[in-house]
């Protein structure tokens, strides 16, 4: 019966990276993996797994199936990570019209202060610094799944925009990023004469 | 009539465990979550027994009048359990949201009437 429920989470738990990923790089990857029929609601469906752990795992798990599944979870994010491109910090969202382009960003942990908006060009850089808790004597990590450190993404924007009227703020750990197309690329409408 | 975006966000959303850094502070453990988006009001967190249920919401919701050209993260719903150790105070538990990042400490009890043994050599 244990096993049969360590399987059966560790399914779950493949299904619901799949959709990470496939979130992130679109369905054609998925495809690619051959679970094109895959997508989070039918996956939680069933109910949802629960993840049980104990915080405590340090003094032994013993014939706690969570064992084997903290250290299968931790393997399957080490196998998945290289796939995740420019890395898995800062997700990035691009909406574009005409007029403008919005950059939104999903930054955990970062605040207002850490983080640097540049343009270059077409170029939007995001770059910062997560910053991690600094821990005292007799403090220590029982698990530890984010990343700290600099990170740094460049996303391309479709066209020129006006560098003084980007705006950028965050909130909630996502940054927003407001760029108004430069006027001189907008295109002009030609007013059509008849004869 | 329902628009293309009430029908989307009548949805179920996708479920996401976050990552988990958990920290032993000595006296107590810290939990912290990564919960991109989500706002305080749109957070949860509760005990049932010993497990510890915590979700959030994070609706980034399309902009009007946008296309998407690039979609890395949707909507979702961050979600996963704990089942607490019998050492938690569970009535001091305290939770509180920065910058997206979920911190649940949870205090350990003071033990009582524990003491070192001295281990004499013969």
């Amino acid at each position: 019966m244990a096993h049969y429920d360590t399987y059966k989470t560790l399914y779950k738990y493949i299904q619901e990276r799949y959709i990470e990923i496939s979130r992130q790089f679109g369905i054609s990857f998925a495809y690619l993996l051959g679970v094109s029929n895959i997508n989070a609601s039918n996956c939680w469906k069933e109910g949802g797994v629960e993840m049980l752990m104990w915080p405590t795992y340090r003094f032994g798990w013993g014939a706690d199936p969570a064992m084997d599944m903290g250290r299968i979870h931790d393997e399957i994010n080490r196998i998945f990570s290289g796939y995740r491109g420019g890395g898995r910090f800062a997700a990035v969202n691009v909406w574009t019209n005409e007029e403008a382009i919005k950059v939104v960003a999903e930054l955990p942990g970062v605040g207002p202060d850490d983080v640097n908006v540049q343009i270059e060009g077409t170029t939007l850089e995001i770059g910062g610094e997560r910053k991690a808790p600094e821990l005292g004597d007799g403090e220590s990590y029982l698990q530890q799944d984010m990343n700290y450190g600099a990170f740094r993404r460049l996303v391309e924007l479709p066209y020129e925009v006006d560098p003084d009227k980007v705006r950028a703020r965050c909130r909630d750990g996502v940054l927003e990023v407001e760029l108004p197309r430069s006027e001189a690329t907008k295109p002009k409408k030609i007013a059509v004469k008849t004869a | 009539m329902t628009t293309e975006i009430e029908k989307r966000e009548a949805e179920p959303l996708a479920r996401i465990s976050p990552d988990v850094d958990l920290i032993d502070h000595g006296s107590s453990y810290e939990l912290r979550a990564d919960m991109p988006g989500v706002a305080p009001g749109d957070l949860s967190v509760n005990t049932e027994d010993y497990v510890l249920h915590l979700s959030g919401v994070a609706r980034s919701s399309s902009p009007e009048g946008f296309r998407a050209a690039r979609r890395e993260f949707g909507d979702c719903e961050y979600g996963i359990s704990y089942r607490l150790s019998q050492e938690i105070d569970l009535d001091a538990i305290q939770a509180r949201i920065s910058n997206g990042v979920l911190s649940v400490e949870l205090p350990k009890r003071e033990k009582k009437g524990s003491r070192k043994i001295e281990v004499e050599t013969a």
